[in-house]
């Protein structure tokens, strides 16, 4: 993650303050709490305005990676990685397909996790439990890539003692989470995200004129990449990654639209207007976030060339070091972009471990385990499965510590997320979507991604077929049989009648 | 149980036209000519990706409220 960037007391100190205004926020949002319930823990008694909604949004959906795992595949490929600017976009276009529908849903049939809707659109408890199950699965695997780049992050920081603060930095941070998290639920969660969001578009905005003081124009940089052996990372991509890039766009699209925390944050919107308005507002913030991480890349590939492999994540923590290393204002301007760094890898995390508390409680504990378990019972049982997840994640995080391969099970949760798209983007418009022909089309959709995925198959490259994700070629035969199944369905019914 | 509301089919005719000037498909390929340090078919790609985004923003902000809703 950043290679030895070498922090004063100065800094660790305003890290510190930052952290804990984090807890204060934890704190004042159990003051706010109204009633002893779920959907205040878990939606925030549905009240989020404008400001608060757009925030949350934007700190939630813009994780870690989109810093340094942006930077670091634009310095692989090129400009070419303009891609990760259209798929953010990609997720707010995918929300117009049932966002404004579901929220209205959710406040006349009162729903808290994303199941609810299933369950009451199909009446099918396989469904439900299975689109909690995948979704708990893909959320489980987020929070642990988040932990881990959370390490890695004190690990670059800390240089020689690099092991020990890896193991310190996820315990520590993780728990921190966990106190705000637990403390005040979705309303505390959102507050702190009002802060990372805050710091994260700062931070954007910081490091690209950072760049431009240190090392000239964006033209002057583009000019030394045509000069040299990566010029090809300037020309327009090759068409094999052309067909990537409509993989990718739908993939994570549909995904991220998908993620259970982000359809609860729709729930909780306080009414569908300024529901609309804060998605018509995230449209604009690919430009400001994705975009200015692919200059950053592209400012790597000219002024840190060289770089190979697992490395090029490095990119842009080697450039910041130059950056440090020639003014104080440098440092101070690295250190509110580590902050930057670490708001969006934790506004991440807290999101995705209270969707799986309240799926884990809701969804399962609720329906399967305990039927007649009140609500104040049931917020506290979700209290307590935040801290044995999180717990168990943290240590998989320090066991996993030096297994790189992560971007690889990173695309297998969108390959699984999209198969829910039927029953959410088709369902909700379509009344003639039966609850078989979706179950089947759901079953099969999951079975051809993850074989795809992890089967001995010679035409698999890369993780892809035909430059395509696996989790495309199962949404497509799922969604063929969700909707040619219930037209059948409805004939045969039709004719039996 | 589904939401019902007039269809605008049109929509995605538009974010399919948009897909497809977003793509830079159409571009010559090896072409390494700049502008502002952005190379002239990432600027076309832009160009596209600002138009989806200001489309989706007014769709968005135009969306029909439904009689009785909220």
């Amino acid at each position: 993650m950043s290679d030895l960037l070498p922090f004063g007391p100065g800094a660790w100190a305003f890290i510190a303050l930052y952290l804990a205004l984090l807890l204060l926020l934890g704190w004042a949002g159990r003051a706010a709490r109204k009633e002893d319930t779920l959907q205040d823990f878990y939606l925030g008694g549905r009240g989020f305005g404008f400001f608060v909604l757009l925030l949350t949004l934007y700190a939630t959906q813009y994780s870690g990676n989109t810093i340094f795992g942006v930077a670091g595949a634009t310095y692989r490929f090129g400009f070419g990685w303009l891609i990760s600017v259209h798929y953010m976009l990609a997720i707010i276009v995918f929300y117009l397909a049932f966002a404004p529908q579901l929220h209205k849903l959710s406040r006349d049939r009162g729903y808290i996790t994303p199941a609810d809707y299933l369950q009451d659109r199909f009446e099918s408890k396989a469904i439900s439990l299975i689109g909690s199950v995948v979704m708990i699965v893909a959320l489980n695997n987020y929070l642990l890539a988040q932990l881990m780049t959370l390490g890695r992050a004190m690990q670059g920081l800390a240089g020689p003692l690099g092991d020990e603060a890896y193991n310190y930095g996820v315990i520590g941070l993780a728990l921190i989470m966990l106190i705000y998290g637990t403390l005040g639920g979705l309303r505390a969660i959102a507050w702190t995200d009002v802060v990372q969001g805050g710091v994260l578009l700062v931070g954007f905005f910081v490091l690209l004129v950072l760049l431009i003081d240190q090392f000239g124009p964006l033209s002057a940089a583009t000019a030394r990449v045509v000069a040299s052996p990566d010029a090809f990372k300037v020309a327009r991509p090759e068409p094999a990654m052309l067909r990537e890039w409509v993989s990718y766009v739908i993939v994570i699209g549909v995904g991220g639209a998908l993620y259970p925390h982000a359809i609860q944050r729709i729930y909780a919107a306080r009414s569908r207007r300024t529901l609309n308005l804060s998605l018509a507002s995230m449209t604009f913030l690919p430009f400001v976030t994705a975009l200015v991480a692919v200059i950053a890349g592209i400012y790597a590939l000219a002024y840190v060339p060289g770089l190979e492999g697992a490395a090029t994540d490095q990119a842009l923590a080697r450039l910041l070091r130059i950056v440090q290393e020639n003014s104080q204002l440098g440092y101070a301007v690295v250190v509110l972009i580590f902050s930057a760094l670490l708001a969006a890898l934790m506004s991440t995390a807290d999101s995705a471990m209270l969707s799986i508390s309240s799926m884990f409680t809701k969804d399962i504990y609720a329906v399967h385990l305990n039927p007649n378990a009140s609500e104040s019972e049931l917020t506290m049982i979700g209290k307590r499965c935040s801290w044995v997840v999180v717990g168990a994640l943290v240590v998989l995080a320090i066991v996993l510590k030096e297994e790189t391969s992560l971007i690889g099970l990173i695309d297998r949760k969108f390959d699984i997320l999209v198969q829910l798209a039927p029953a959410f983007m088709l369902g909700i418009h379509a009344p003639f979507l039966r609850k078989v022909p979706v179950l089947v089309g759901l079953v099969a959709g999951l079975i051809i991604a993850l074989g795809l995925a992890f089967g001995p198959f010679d035409f698999v490259v890369a993780g892809k077929v035909w430059g395509l994700h696996p989790g495309l070629y199962g949404l497509a035969v799922n969604a063929t049989i969700a909707v040619a199944g219930s037209r059948w369905v409805a004939r045969r019914s039709q004719i039996l009648a | 149980m589904a939401a019902h509301r007039k269809p605008r089919r049109w929509i995605i005719v538009v974010y399919l036209a948009l897909l497809a000037l977003v793509i830079p498909w159409y571009w010559p390929a090896g072409d390494t000519r700049t502008a502002y340090g952005l190379p002239l078919w990432a600027i076309a790609t832009l160009a596209a990706l600002l138009l989806t985004s200001a489309f989706t923003s007014w769709v968005f902000l135009s969306w029909p409220e439904d009689a009785g809703d909220e």
